[in-house]
């Protein structure tokens, strides 16, 4: 019963949804869902199958296997009456270079079944956009402007942003970010972020969701997923990881003749094994760039493109 | 659908210039050359825009779908209050106003200037745009082609552009129609236009809405159950490419295996020898008779028929012996294709003018020198100046009867009108049309005579067949004088001669032969003679006609060993081929042959002797068909597991290849996805990665991630679970 009831609280929902392309799993068996009124931060390195995911929520892709749902209709199945209480913008804010902005207003009104004109107005100015420019005049931001702008004038429960932004400027970002949180709290709104920028995700999120190759390794709140990750700096000549396995690693890095060893849910076998490698032992602070970092590193094998200095 | 008709329109109104401006090339092409000796505009019309319209459609359709198929351009199109049905609609009737307009305006403005110009010049009304508009509207399918291959999940190099073949394809019966030209073949080609052009925008509309392809399993994907417009296209299309292929490889192997140098062949034929009376078969040869730069026909064998005789038609009795040759009585049927109306005049020995037919039942005679210039109407009840169609009209074309009277015109006489009700002179001095014969005329025919008499004219009216002589304003037969081979034709002396119909003895077609279409006629002082040989010498029958209405009959047979045609049968790339032929073919062959043979037509094929005529190019082209089925059956079972397809859809693919050959498999790729396969973890056999438990082993396909560095809500974990069952 209690599952039952939790259900109606959750506005995206996957089971098992996987994706190939060819022979190669993008996305694979992805349990995952949001909740109604939080702000997740979907976080991952280029390729590790977040905007795939994305389009496989919108139903622009079908999955391999597995099925989800948002806003609790079936992806694949989604109406377009479902479709405008879903804001989305896409990855580079696509908008029709021909138009101007009150084209793109005009055409966002026609084609959606709300639409609040004076939200448009307000996000645009807010933006220090022209209503009578055309969009191929526009710099990067002021496209991102407009993109969102359209977007929550269709004043959707839940948004749907695609890496949106992608080449901002500080400023733009800035009312970016604001904006997000002023959508979210604005009502029972819900937010799904996809973004490479950590601290802006840190400022805006009260949730983190972390994909390493395809596979969903972080659902939790940001406080716990903070608590939950340990690191410490060993001190020891060869690298710790050559002659023991240590349980919940999740990176290991090289400081010269130390190493930052991160660790996830530290339990007592892996802080015994780390005292044994070690010939001192410094616990580390942890803050939410390096959590994550050391959970997108896995799937790297270099840290610098420069030296091509193993980790 | 409004806004999204106008997004489409401003973003591809750019290509409208270049379209008209083609259009109008092409137009002033033809326009410029509607005074050639061809066929009139409408051919040519036709033939420019089926180069030109399928090309501008299919690029109409590559850029509209091509922008909002890109990942962000189509999620920013389709995430919003619309449907898929209304992007595609909307992107269709964009796509058709713009492919339209660029084609009528210079089209009708063609039509304009014909208008103008009137049939003065030349016989053109503006209706010659007509046949070329339908092809315009046909060719329109290659744009929801267009789209639908873009739309296809499948490879370049493999079946992506399978959607095009079948619109294509569609394209060549219209034109070959069209191309023939006439107001009623365009308003047939329009009626079977629509259904055609909206066959391929629904298949099309279903290929955008669901990604184009069926699932690789029946049961993985239930929304896509009970889909079949998709798959019938493709499975038609993929038997066109199988078809087409097929008969590409019977055409080279045909061109390869002939004599490169011409090898006159024998035939066999039905004579009278005019001094006895008696009836022949004999063997004639078409020789080139290098001095005289044309050809003679030579008789190199035969033997006199008589009741139930074996006849040699080789044998040496024939040799030296003149002989008169039977003539055949035939259907009246248009001597040129078409109604007329599309035709350029054409020229009529002893008449001064070009005639041509126009379809509200009137000759036009146009002066070919020093300009072309209209100059009268020729219509039934004489001859009227030109300017307006008057008098009364044609019931037929009275063209009709040409090549009845070819041996007329090449002996350098002026040949009649005859149509369906009459028979008519063009006299040229005075000029005036008159009426020789008012009759109902079935089938007509020229019959040879004796050597220096001019041949007779023999009418099928009903269940008569009626003789008629020609002769000149003394009653006699003297104005003929046969032609010298290798002399010149003096037609001069044909231009005020006054012919005229005499009847002379009339004959009732038994009623056996009253079913007949044709008759093969020879002519003797006191009767009519009529064979039925069939195609194939089988039972010949010959019927002697009486003037009094009786008739005898007798059958002879020839010696199959002196068929001078004997057939060869030999080990040749063309039964190869033939072999490779679908069973479709086969069958569809085998029911129109038994069709033709239980109705009696006469071309019916004899498909049993036709095989026992050849045992090895038979043996041959079954020997194939076995083994390119047995191919087809393998790769339909390696293309079933490789696309995941169940055991029941294996069957019935299998079941198809006698039918389809090799477009079986060919289908099975172009409609089915590959499913890819890994190895199962517990059983390390591959299994496929759309099912979620193994199909061998039955275990749990989610992998546990085993890293221990998970970080995940319990909350959220429980939310997630499988609701209970």
């Amino acid at each position: 019963m209690r599952v039952e009831h939790v259900t109606d609280t959750l506005v995206i929902r996957t089971k098992r949804l996987t994706r190939y392309f060819g022979h190669r799993a993008v996305v694979r068996d992805l349990d995952f869902s949001v909740r109604r009124g939080s702000v997740v931060g979907l976080l991952g390195l280029n390729g590790a199958g977040k905007t795939t995911t994305i389009r496989m929520l919108l139903g622009f892709l079908d999955p391999t296997r597995g099925e989800s749902e948002v806003l609790g209709i079936d992806s694949r199945h989604l109406t377009p009456e479902t479709r405008c209480r879903i804001g989305h913008t896409t990855e580079g804010h696509f908008l029709y270079p021909w138009m101007r902005v009150r084209d793109c207003e005009r055409f966002g009104r026609q084609t959606h079944a709300s639409w609040d004109g004076n939200l448009f107005d307000q996000a645009v100015r807010r933006f220090g956009i022209d209503t009578e420019a055309k969009v191929s005049w526009l710099s990067r931001g002021q496209r991102a402007g407009v993109s969102l702008a359209s977007t929550l004038a269709t004043e959707p429960e839940l948004l749907i942003l695609d890496d949106p932004a992608l080449g901002l400027d500080p400023v733009s970002r800035r009312a970016l970010n604001e904006t997000i949180v002023e959508f979210s709290e604005s009502g029972n709104c819900t937010v799904l972020l996809s973004s490479h920028l950590l601290d802006d995700v840190e400022r805006v999120a009260d949730r983190v969701a972390l994909m390493v190759d395809g596979r969903m390794l972080v659902d939790s709140t940001l406080d716990d997923f903070l608590q939950r990750v340990g690191a410490w700096i060993v001190h020891c000549e060869q690298n710790p990881l050559s002659q023991h396995s240590i349980p919940g690693l999740v990176h290991c890095r090289s400081l010269g003749n130390r190493w930052h060893i991160t660790i996830a849910d530290p339990s007592t076998e892996a802080m015994d094994t780390l005292e044994t490698l070690a010939e001192r032992l410094e616990p580390a602070d942890v803050n939410f760039e390096e959590a994550v970092l050391a959970y997108l590193s896995r799937s790297r094998v270099g840290h610098s493109f420069y030296t091509g200095t193993e980790s | 659908m409004k806004p999204l008709v106008w997004k489409e329109l401003r973003e591809n109104l750019r290509w409208l210039p270049l379209g008209l401006l083609v259009i109008t090339v092409i137009c002033l092409s033809v326009w410029s050359n509607r005074n050639g000796s061809g066929p009139l505009m409408a051919t040519g019309l036709v033939t420019h825009l089926a180069i030109v319209t399928p090309l501008l459609a299919f690029a109409l359709g590559i850029v509209q779908a091509y922008r909002d198929l890109q990942p962000a351009a189509s999620a920013y199109l389709s995430h919003r209050g619309v449907t898929a049905s209304d992007l595609y609609g909307a992107k269709l009737g964009a796509g058709f106003v713009i492919y339209i307009v660029s084609i009528v305006i210079p089209v009708l403005g063609l039509a304009c200037c014909i208008g103008f110009q009137g049939m003065w010049q030349f016989p053109m009304r503006p209706a010659q745009v007509v046949p070329g508009l339908v092809f315009s509207l046909v060719a329109f399918a290659m744009h929801p082609a267009a789209m639908l291959m873009l739309a296809r999940n499948a490879s370049w190099w493999g079946t992506r552009v399978f959607p095009l073949v079948p619109a294509a394809a569609m394209l060549v019966p219209f034109y070959a129609w069209l191309y023939q030209g006439g107001l009623p073949g365009a308003g047939w080609c329009f009626l079977f236009a629509l259904p055609a052009l909206g066959w391929t925008i629904l298949v099309a509309r279903q290929g955008w809405r669901e990604l184009a392809t069926d699932p690789p399993a029946s049961t993985v994907n239930t929304r896509l159950r009970g889909r079949w417009l998709l798959p019938a296209y493709m499975v038609f299309g993929a038997s066109i490419c199988y078809f087409t292929a097929v008969a590409f490889s019977v055409l080279i192997a045909d061109l390869v295996s002939q004599s490169q140098i011409f090898v006159p062949a024998p035939w066999m034929k039905l004579v009278v020898e005019p001094n006895s009376e008696e009836i022949w078969l004999v063997s004639q040869l078409q020789q080139y008779e290098a001095r005289l730069g044309n050809y003679s026909v030579d008789v190199i064998g035969g033997q006199i028929v008589s009741d139930s005789a074996v006849v040699d038609a080789m044998a040496s009795d024939a040799k030296g012996r003149e002989f008169t040759d039977f003539g055949s009585v035939a259907p009246l049927r248009p001597t040129y294709t078409g109604d007329g109306f599309f035709m350029p005049p054409v020229g009529a020995i002893g008449m001064p003018w070009r005639l041509s037919y126009d379809t509200r039942g009137y000759l036009l005679g146009y002066e070919q020198y020093p300009q072309i210039r209209w100059v009268n109407v020729i219509s039934a009840d004489g001859i009227h100046p030109a300017g307006e169609l008057s008098g009364e009209p044609f019931k037929g074309n009275p063209l009709t009867g040409w090549e009845h009277f070819s041996r007329l015109a090449i002996a350098g006489y002026p040949h009649p009108l005859m149509d369906l009700e009459g028979i008519w002179f063009v006299d040229n001095n005075p000029i005036a049309l008159r009426r020789v014969l008012d009759m109902k005329i079935d089938a007509a025919g020229l019959i040879a005579t004796n050597k220096n008499q001019p041949p007779r004219v023999v009418l099928r009216s009903g269940n008569q067949l009626q003789e008629y002589r020609l002769v000149d304003e003394s009653g006699s037969e003297n104005w003929y004088i046969p032609q010298v081979p290798g002399t010149a034709i003096d037609r001069s002396r044909s231009m005020n001669l006054r012919l005229d119909l005499e009847l002379v003895r009339k004959f009732d077609i038994p009623n056996e032969l009253q079913n007949e279409k044709s008759f093969s006629i020879g002519w003797m002082p006191q009767n009519l003679l009529v064979a039925i040989t069939g195609p194939r010498w089988h039972e010949p029958v010959v019927y002697r006609l009486n003037s009094d209405g009786t008739h005898t009959s007798f059958a002879f047979t020839v010696d199959p060993n002196s068929n001078p045609l004997k057939v060869q049968d030999k080990l040749s790339l063309t039964s190869v081929t033939v072999g490779s032929i679908p069973g479709a073919i086969f069958v569809m062959i085998v029911a129109v042959s038994a069709w033709m043979y239980l109705t009696n037509q006469p071309n019916a094929l004899d498909l049993l002797n036709d095989v026992a005529e050849r045992p090895m190019g038979t043996t041959v082209a079954v020997a194939i068909f076995i083994a390119v089925t047995l191919l087809a059956w393998w790769l339909i079972r390696r293309a079933a597991q490789l696309r995941g397809l169940s055991r029941n859809q294996m069957w019935l693919w299998t079941l198809s290849v006698p039918l389809l050959g090799m477009a079986s498999p060919l289908a099975i790729i172009a409609i089915y996805p590959l499913v890819y396969r890994e190895p199962c973890h517990r059983c390390q056999t591959p299994c496929r990665v759309d099912f979620l438990v193994c199909e061998h082993c039955g275990t749990d396909l989610q992998q546990p991630s085993g890293q221990g560095i998970e970080i995940l809500d319990r909350d959220q974990r429980i939310l997630v679970s499988p609701a209970s069952p």
